[in-house]
């Protein structure tokens, strides 16, 4: 290097550029560019008449697991929760409770690490079907009358499933956090102020409910609900957004159909589960399958559906699960465990704490929740033991 | 001899290409793998963060277009970026007003400074305006250079590589580009922005 080259760089030591990556760029960026990835490989297969896509991709480890994030997409709809909140209020609030359909965007706000948004246009109709869209093309439809439910992934890839016993999931599940949002309270605990959203001016108002605290932001001129809020104690770290929410919007039953669309192939994985019957064991199993499956040897950041598929996408993107985890992929065992923590009712308490713990770790609890008609606490700890503990021992 | 893995201090890995074109999981952790790199390399030519945004997608969407007929390993595939990208900004350079305009606004902000009629920004701010003017005013082939060079690291073989020439070629390009700089910040020195070179 000459002396103009030295003295150059030693200028630039001392200047500063704003050359940060935004990773929602990043993450935006990628989505379309594995749209166009399936869309030529959809081409090539319709061009050579080979062997199909999808069995090919079902061969694949890293495809198999995006292809179970994708049917747990379904499981989360177990997060949508769309709780609380004067006489604009009250008037949203009945809005809420008389709408046959409405139609809103839920991000999710995980804060880890650069898996920082989860986007997704949801769809309600009554009598309780479901349908969510992401950003970067997965469908998961519910009937959440019969428990039947498709996963759709973009080029042309689906999954049938069935849950039964849905009316047994818990205040997360699919259909209570439907009947919650048409029963909000009537009254806020609190007024907010005003502040604007998104250019518009907006009153808020806040209501708490067991462990989701909700703040609802009305538009001051019209009164229509403009944005909900929402921020779980059991979940820190995977704070809500929910807008451009609309009622009563014409809603093709088609847009339900749990018919997969023409051309599209089965992706060689059938979800079935009964809430009723899934266990502690099968949750603590999927802990121990993730907690030793990462390169950081540590438990998920959450243990809720969309969210936690998107964390694991990511993680097998930028190659932090271990190879000798991909064997053991079982998506079943993924659903089942969801659903697990889906079922546990509010009055169970339960509590995750497990988001960067280092499996093995001694004496640190991740989960704990109280079983129906007991007293004791069931408390799993980062070594996958289980124990019973009183509640004045639980940790604060 | 160094090996290909050596490179500007980079783990190119090996079989990721031929795994990527067929592979989704595959494609993406290239993608990861690359795309800080390229949004720095916008980030220092353009000194714009939405425009390096935008450049990026432009390129990482062209490079999609013929990815499945590109033979070569994956340091070829991180010059090739690097040159979809060269070629971008270059254009981009050219067809828009945004120098002229990043240009202004670095008048601007140098005679608000001097006059003092403005905030006061620190040296570091100052330096940093006074690099980004200059290298604006280069021409867009010897600025890609300079930033390969000295924002990205990259050696002269590998800048060669990228822009398709001969490593004594980008020497020489390169000694003309940093005269030119020492010229327009030596000028900046006169007008009486501290800044050394």
């Amino acid at each position: 290097m000459n002396h103009d080259e030295k003295q150059f760089e030693e200028l630039l030591k001392k200047v500063t550029f704003d050359d940060k990556p935004d990773y929602r760029h990043r993450d935006k960026l990628e989505q379309e560019l594995l749209a166009a990835f399936a869309r030529r490989q959809w081409q090539q297969e319709k061009q050579s008449r080979q062997t199909g896509v999808w069995r090919a991709i079902m061969q694949n480890r890293p495809m198999r697991l995006v292809a179970a994030a994708a049917v747990i997409v379904i499981t989360g709809l177990v997060c949508v929760q769309f709780l609380t909140g004067t006489s604009a209020y009250a008037q949203v609030v009945q809005e809420l409770r008389n709408a046959q359909t409405v139609v809103f965007t839920l991000i999710t706000q995980t804060n880890q690490g650069n898996s920082e948004t989860v986007r997704t246009e949801m769809a309600y109709k009554d009598p309780g079907w479901l349908r969510t869209t992401t950003v970067d093309g997965y469908v998961a439809v519910v009937d959440g009358t019969s428990g039947k439910m498709i996963s759709i992934v973009p080029g042309g890839g689906y999954t049938l499933g069935e849950i039964k016993n849905l009316d047994k999931t818990g205040e997360q599940g699919p259909l209570a956090s439907i009947e919650a949002m048409k029963n909000l309270p009537a009254k806020a605990d609190e007024n907010l102020g005003t502040k604007e959203i998104d250019g518009i001016a907006c009153d808020g108002y806040r209501v708490t409910q067991g462990d989701l605290t909700t703040m609802v932001w009305l538009d001051v001129r019209t009164g229509d609900l403009v944005q909900v809020e929402q921020k779980y104690t059991s979940a820190p770290g995977m704070d809500r957004i929910i807008k451009n929410i609309k009622f009563d919007v014409e809603l093709d039953d088609s847009l339900f159909s749990l018919t997969p669309p023409a051309g599209y192939k089965p992706m060689g994985v059938e979800m079935k589960s009964d809430v009723a019957i899934q266990t502690e064991e099968t949750f603590v199993a999927w802990l121990g399958w993730w907690a030793n499956g990462n390169t950081d040897e540590t438990f998920p950041p959450m243990v809720a559906g969309t969210e936690i598929a998107k964390v694991t996408m990511d993680m097998a993107k930028q190659g932090k699960l271990k190879s000798s985890a991909w064997d053991k992929v079982n998506p079943q065992q993924m659903f089942n465990a969801l659903l697990f923590v889906a079922k546990l009712p509010q009055e169970s308490n339960w509590r995750y704490a497990g988001n960067g713990v280092k499996v093995n770790t001694p004496n640190t609890p991740i989960f704990w929740y109280r079983p129906a008609g007991s007293q004791m606490y069931r408390v799993i700890y980062a070594d996958l033991t289980v124990r019973e503990v009183a509640e004045n021992q639980l940790p604060k | 001899m160094m090996g290909v893995s050596e490179l500007s201090g980079f783990n190119f890995e090996p079989d990721l290409m031929t795994q990527a074109k067929s592979d989704p999981g595959v494609f993406t952790r290239l993608y990861f793998r690359h795309y800080d790199t390229i949004f720095r390399y916008c980030a220092h030519r353009l000194f714009d963060r939405t425009t390096a945004e935008d450049i990026t997608s432009e390129v990482f969407l062209s490079m999609m277009e013929n990815f499945q007929t590109f033979d070569g390993n994956e340091r070829q595939f991180r010059n090739w970026l690097y040159r979809i990208a060269t070629n971008a900004v270059n254009e981009h350079l050219r067809k828009t007003i945004r120098r002229s305009a990043i240009l202004t606004w670095v008048r601007q902000w140098s005679n608000n400074d001097k006059t003092g009629e403005e905030s006061h920004p620190d040296e570091s701010e100052q330096k940093t305006a006074v690099v980004k003017k200059a290298m604006l005013t280069l021409k867009p082939e010897f600025q890609a250079i300079v930033t390969m060079r000295f924002f990205e690291n990259l050696k002269l073989e590998e800048i060669a590589e990228v822009v398709g020439t001969s490593a004594g070629t980008v020497r020489s390009q390169l000694s003309r580009a940093l005269e030119k700089l020492r010229k327009h910040i030596s000028s900046a020195q006169l007008n009486g922005q501290e800044v050394t070179i």
